[in-house]
């Protein structure tokens, strides 16, 4: 007798598409949404995580010489020697921003933050690939700035101007000459669009310029703004980071922070998960609104399906088919739709976004994972919405049902 | 008042049935023993609220007894679990109503076979075709009168030829045509064995009884020749 409940079920929803058809629209739109935004975002989880895997990256401590519990912590010799000296430690890279620019007849201007170039998820360069290993005296630039197209200066040897501090508050422009080696894709680099990346030598040049010291005075002194720490294996990476923390320097791992979403993403994150529990309290409720007002409709129609030999589990399926099956159409219809939608916003969100191109590559699609378990959690929902309703139609007495007026 | 006998269709032995209102405890069939035999017609009159639902329902197995016992085709019924007696209702008993009471969302074949799995459509257009609807058959019951949905309700009762055949007041809102379509049937499903009970006002109806009880206050009085 079940399977003809479910016959008598599927027969019902279509004689009263119209009835269920606002239930259709706010879960197959509510869906869209939420597949949507929480498979745009999971897309670019995932490719984060691949590409912090890919290049290394769940390798690298980065720390930070910055204030901490209220003492600035150097990165000076010392301390990057006690760094090299934690185990696990393959080897430390400091390095300090300073000012660098330049300007010639084809670029109006370009301001350039120096730093030394990364050896775990350096940028990547025209054509995609791996930048060339810099040398002293080279230096590697985005393709572009914010004014400026900087394709003309590859290759070339430039004179870039820097400040080179003489007291407080005062300084004398100084002049380094670097050859241009390469061009990177400002999208796919983690440590901002303007960065210019040098080799450890010349950074430490610039920066102790910057600051009015010999390089041997500023590592001494003045000491490092930041530092990759390049663990020998992963396995290691969380005891050494835990290690550098207990030295009293801010530690992060440098995946964590590739892996971290834009806040753009992490909202539609958040806001795809929240959505999430409401279009399930919407379809319980709404599933067990309709059908309960389906069952006092439908009393008669109840006597009779069981004075014919309709069980009561019949009824029931009969009744929770009807909103099963309105159910599936609405979960096809928001599965089409967050899938066109996902496209839709990857492709707009690629230009958009800070490391966009490497978020969201190609074509974005939902992930199957949350997808599937957001329809199965709709369609449990639904089940409990409708047969909590439908649990009544099964237990009206029959002979009540029949009984006219 | 026929006492309960072996080869019975169906049997009430001291049955009754009372509910529960805010009035207090309504009787609404005090302890009643029948039978009903095969090819018997039993009549039930009387005014409303005199328990001929009631009887028709517990006969149907619609309705538990509140004491006494039901039997259907020999087998005691009242005690035993709901899914049994849906599956004794689907087997042995058919029932038409005053309304006719046609699911509005299938069309004429589709009621006629609710509930009938090893009944082809084939089956059930022959079935309307003898009450006289067939050329109905694939319209929803809102494009039927009440004459052809009291057919097709008619069909749908005897479609799995029923041991016993219950109708309620079956011919009260049709007109003469229909109402003895309706008559006509009845008689006949006695006349292939099975049983049939009717409650009706109806004396086209109750003039085709073999048997007829009257009731009131929810006690069988006498039994009409």
């Amino acid at each position: 007798m079940i399977p003809s409940a479910l016959g008598y079920g599927l027969r019902s929803a279509l004689a009263r598409r119209k009835r269920w058809l606002p239930f259709l629209i706010v879960v197959g739109v509510g869906l869209t949404v939420v597949g949507t935004s929480l498979g745009v975002a999971g897309r670019a989880s995932d490719r984060a995580r691949a590409s912090a895997d890919r290049d290394g990256a769940d390798r690298v401590v980065e720390v930070e010489g910055t204030l901490n519990t209220g003492r600035q912590v150097r990165l000076d010799g010392s301390t990057l020697a006690r760094l090299g000296d934690v185990p696990g430690v393959e080897r430390v890279l400091p390095s300090s921003p300073a000012p660098l620019g330049f300007k010639d007849a084809k670029v109006p201007g370009a301001l350039l933050v120096a730093t030394a170039i990364r050896t775990r998820r350096p940028p990547m360069v025209d054509p995609e690939g791996a930048p060339p290993k810099l040398r002293p005296g080279e230096v590697l630039l985005p393709r572009r700035t914010v004014d400026s197209d900087l394709k003309s200066v590859l290759g070339r040897k430039l004179v870039f101007d820097t400040q080179r501090a003489t007291g407080v508050g005062e300084g004398t422009a100084a002049s380094y000459r670097l050859r241009v080696v390469g061009l990177y894709d400002p999208k796919f680099q983690p440590d901002g669009q303007d960065v210019a990346y040098t080799t450890e030598f010349d950074n430490l040049r610039l920066a102790a310029a910057n600051s009015g010291l010999a390089p041997a005075q500023f590592q001494r002194r003045e000491g490092f703004d930041t530092a990759e720490v390049v663990v020998r294996k992963g396995a290691a990476v969380g005891p050494v980071l835990a290690r550098v923390q207990r030295l009293g320097l801010p530690a992060t791992t440098l995946s964590q922070r590739l892996e971290a979403l834009p806040t753009l993403l992490s909202l539609a994150r958040d806001l795809g998960l929240f959505l999430a529990v409401v279009l399930m309290l919407v379809v319980v409720v709404t599933t067990a609104g309709q059908t309960a007002a389906a069952v006092r409709a439908r009393q008669s129609e109840i006597g009779v399906l069981r004075s014919v030999g309709y069980g009561r589990g019949a009824v029931m399926a009969a009744f929770t088919a009807e909103a099963l099956i309105a159910a599936v159409v609405a979960m096809v219809a928001g599965v089409v739709g967050s899938f066109a939608l996902s496209a839709i916003s990857g492709r707009l969100l690629r230009d958009r976004l800070d490391q966009g191109a490497i978020l969201l590559p190609g074509l974005t699609l939902p992930t199957p994972g949350p997808l599937a378990a957001i329809v199965a959690a709709a369609l449990v929902s639904t089940f409990l919405g409708a047969g909590f309703a439908a649990v009544r139609a099964a237990r009206l007495d029959p002979s009540l049902s029949l009984r006219p007026g | 008042m026929t006492p309960a006998g072996g080869g019975a269709v169906a049997e009430l032995l001291a049955a009754s049935r009372d509910f529960e209102t805010a009035a207090g405890r309504v009787v609404a069939l005090a302890e009643t023993s029948l039978a009903v035999e095969p090819s018997e017609i039993l009549g039930l009159a009387g005014p409303s609220g005199s328990g001929k639902t009631t009887l028709l329902h517990l006969l149907g197995l619609l309705l538990r007894p509140s004491s006494g016992e039901v039997r259907l085709e020999g087998r005691e019924t009242s005690r035993v679990r709901e899914g049994v007696r849906d599956a004794f209702r689907r087997e042995f008993v058919g029932f038409v109503y005053q309304e006719a009471m046609l699911v509005s969302h299938l069309n004429a074949v589709r009621n006629v076979t609710l509930a009938r799995p090893g009944l082809d459509a084939n089956r059930a257009q022959q079935l309307l075709t003898e009450f006289g609807v067939g050329q109905l058959a694939d319209r929803s019951p809102a494009q039927l009168s009440g004459g052809e949905q009291q057919r097709v309700a008619l069909a749908r009762g005897l479609a799995h030829a029923p041991a016993l055949f219950l109708a309620d007041e079956p011919t009260s809102n049709l007109d003469d045509a229909s109402a003895g379509v309706v008559v006509s049937s009845i008689s006949g499903q006695a006349g292939t064995g099975g049983a049939v009970v009717v409650a009706s006002h109806d004396p086209r109806m109750l003039d085709v009884c073999t048997r007829v009880l009257r009731l009131e206050h929810g006690r069988v009085l006498e039994e009409a020749a």
